[in-house]
């Protein structure tokens, strides 16, 4: 029988001033067990969070237990991944609440959403807490190219009062280095890109422009590194190779047409040079360069602000022209209540959009989204009210066969989100004794 | 919860106890409840030693009867006390429960750290008449010690822990000693189905030591306050006035 030698997880196709990682393939395991991946698959996490809190009456599944049910409404768009993801209710950010802090409940939310603690109410010296992406980061970021990456669709301001006293850094971050320091997501595909895949070098728009001229796909600088490559690759491989490096020059194609839409639609305006008009195509764009980072085991955490906590931003894709924030101070007026629901729902869409990609990205006999733990939610429930009880949360995956999924569970009342993510930092392999607010593990989410 | 404008703000009492179990908590919550309605102090948060969820639904059923702020209701779910005595089946006979299951009610002691957050610096109290489990369950997470430090001036207890660490008043017997106040079930006939009437119907002579209620008024009044039969006469079993509480943010 014919052996052949073991490709190294860490193979990447280089050229000039690009270097593309490699998904997981047949060749990186010894030759007589092609079909096995070296070492268990590795675990990623996602934060996906939506502001201004989400219809709970369209959210909420009727029973707890199995899915089995037709989802809410606005969890419809998910309904042919119902046996992917886990519904959560009850779970409870206290640090959110007032306190005895006044108003700013989308300042506090936000702010201290994934670190369980209540964010200091200023808009000068920021205090915070380190959030639970970076402390798995700090633990398990040697592993991959980027310890984590932060993504969002809106540009927002890092500094001055956006919300009653608090500090635009609280609205507009969801991951913070460190009790002082956010980390401002990234907003333009095109930067996302050239991180994920170029030299790192974010260019200035002139430089790249003046790149532009010239450009040729980024395969193009690898070519004769893939036909070496697919020289030693058996069919499967050569085949997930060649969908793998078409998803990139996908990815490549989309910027390109977002970058001429642009300039189409809107060609006198002073807005990020990449970014897409669509809302729609903005997600898709970013959400696919993760599925192709979480591939390659670019990086194994990453947080997605969608848009800004408190955001107005008006939905005109689909037919609203009200701000967001607005809106959700409905004055139970059904049909302010109908448009909210209407932007819960597409976002839901886009969401789901992402985990069909996730789920179709195969990784051994499994799939990338089965060893993941996407976690899709607010930091409000109720945005009329207000409120930090019962927060919107889901789990899209497994989390490398943890998460026992296609259930809703309920945990007791006040609940800490906190205790989520000590589970979640327990699978992630980061052991931490206490977090946040945390009054222990999430009982009830594995397989057990 | 609390705003800082100036004005006095009432104190926040956190109840704990084996509810149900005795006529004392009954006339004890009773009283707090009516003292909340005077705007005299808040009841923060209602926690029960007992891991029956009658136990929590009687509380809902306080919470509802005496217009109380909605909120979560936190249950032992381990430990002495699962059984419904007779006098915890009478008052909770016929009443409208929501709490059906353990995911109704909260871990007592998150509860407890999480609502004395709301209260200013010595603002808040914990009156605790059965076993301390709750308590040190409390003083157990790591996040707690130093809000209950700076918010809780005072733990009146029957089983206080050994390291609580701002002061302490035993509750005993004795506090109840010389106190000869009897309620009826007639006095509860403002409410349709008192919880304490039902309980009188059942058990007209269930036990009564008082001492709770003594603590009671002594941790919203102070503990200079004389408490006398005529005070407990006048209060505990009085209809509440209407609600004309302060808006505090959050509320």
């Amino acid at each position: 029988m014919m052996t052949r030698k073991a490709l190294s997880r860490r193979t990447m196709l280089r050229g000039a001033g690009a270097a593309i990682a490699l998904p997981a393939m047949d060749a990186m395991a010894p030759a007589l067990r092609a079909s096995q991946l070296p070492g268990p698959k590795p675990v990623r996490m996602a934060f996906v969070y939506v502001p201004n809190g989400i219809d709970m009456r369209n959210w909420t599944p009727a029973a707890d237990g199995p899915l089995t049910a037709e989802l809410p409404r606005i969890l419809k768009p998910l309904e042919p991944f119902k046996k992917d993801i886990t519904i959560l209710s009850n779970l409870t950010h206290n640090g959110g609440r007032a306190l005895l802090d006044g108003a700013g409940d989308h300042g506090r939310c936000c702010g201290g959403y994934l670190s369980g603690v209540q964010p200091r109410k200023t808009f000068v010296d920021i205090k915070a807490g380190i959030s639970m992406d970076q402390i798995v980061a700090n633990q398990i970021g040697s592993k991959t190219r980027f310890a984590s990456l932060e993504l969002g669709l809106e540009d927002a301001r890092q500094a001055g009062d956006c919300d009653s006293g608090y500090s635009c850094a609280y609205t507009n971050n969801l991951a913070w280095r460190s009790e002082t320091q956010p980390l401002p997501p990234i907003l333009d595909p095109r930067v996302l890109f050239e991180r994920l895949f170029g030299t790192g070098a974010e260019l200035s728009p002139e430089a790249r422009a003046q790149r532009a001229k010239y450009r040729r796909s980024i395969l193009d600088f690898v070519m004769g590194d893939t036909r070496k490559l697919e020289a030693d690759l058996g069919p499967t491989d050569r085949r997930k190779l060649d969908e793998y490096l078409s998803s990139i020059r996908s990815i490549e194609q989309q910027l390109e047409r977002a970058e001429k839409d642009n300039s189409i639609i809107n060609p006198g305006m002073d807005k990020p040079y990449g970014v897409p008009a669509d809302f729609a195509e903005h997600f898709k764009l970013m959400t696919n360069m993760i599925t192709v980072a979480f591939q390659a085991d670019l990086s194994r955490v990453v947080t997605f602000l969608v848009t800004h906590e408190g955001t107005s931003r008006p939905y005109r894709e689909i037919g609203i022209a009200d701000g967001h924030h607005p809106l959700t101070h409905h004055m139970n007026k059904p049909e302010l209540i109908e448009k909210v629901t209407q932007i819960n729902t597409y976002h839901a869409q886009q969401f789901a959009g992402w985990v069909e990609k996730l789920k179709a990205a195969k990784e051994g006999d499994s799939n990338v989204l089965e060893n993941s733990m996407i976690v899709y939610g607010a930091g409000l429930s109720d945005g009329n009210r207000h409120t930090h009880e019962d927060l919107p949360t889901l789990i899209a995956g497994n989390g490398g066969g943890y998460i026992k999924s296609g259930r809703r569970i309920t945990a007791r009342r006040e609940t800490p989100m906190s205790n989520l993510f000590l589970t979640m930092m327990d699978r992630m392999g980061v052991q931490v004794d206490h977090f946040g607010d945390a009054t222990g593990r999430l009982a009830g989410l594995d397989l057990a | 919860m609390q705003t800082a404008g100036g004005m006095r703000l009432p104190m926040g009492v956190v109840f704990d106890a084996s509810f149900g179990d005795s006529l004392d908590d009954l006339l004890a919550l009773s009283l707090l409840y009516l003292l909340d309605s005077k705007n005299e102090c808040r009841v923060a948060a209602m926690t029960t030693t007992k891991p029956n969820l009658g136990s929590a639904g009687l509380y809902e059923v306080y919470q509802k009867l005496y217009g109380g702020r909605p909120m979560a209701i936190g249950m032992c779910t381990s430990g002495q006390g699962k059984e419904t005595g007779s006098l915890l089946a009478a008052a909770v006979e016929g009443q409208t429960i929501s709490v059906k299951s353990e995911i109704d009610t909260a871990e007592p002691h998150g509860l407890i750290r999480n609502v004395l957050q709301a209260y200013h610096d010595g603002n808040a109290a914990i009156l605790s008449t059965g076993p301390g489990g709750n308590l040190k369950d409390l003083l157990g997470l790591p996040t707690a010690l130093p809000v209950v430090k700076s918010k809780v001036k005072v733990l009146y207890a029957a089983d206080a822990p050994a390291n609580w660490p701002t002061p302490v008043v035993k509750v005993t017997a004795e506090m109840g000693a010389g106190l000869n106040y009897q309620p009826k079930a007639e006095d509860f006939a403002w409410a349709e189905k008192h919880p304490v009437a039902l309980a009188l119907a059942k058990e007209p002579n269930a036990k009564l030591n008082r001492a709770a209620m003594v603590a009671v008024l002594k941790v919203v009044r102070g503990a200079e306050f004389q408490v006398t039969d005529a005070v407990l006469q006048e209060l505990v079993a009085a209809k509440p006035a209407p609600r004309q509480r302060m808006r505090f943010f959050g509320d």
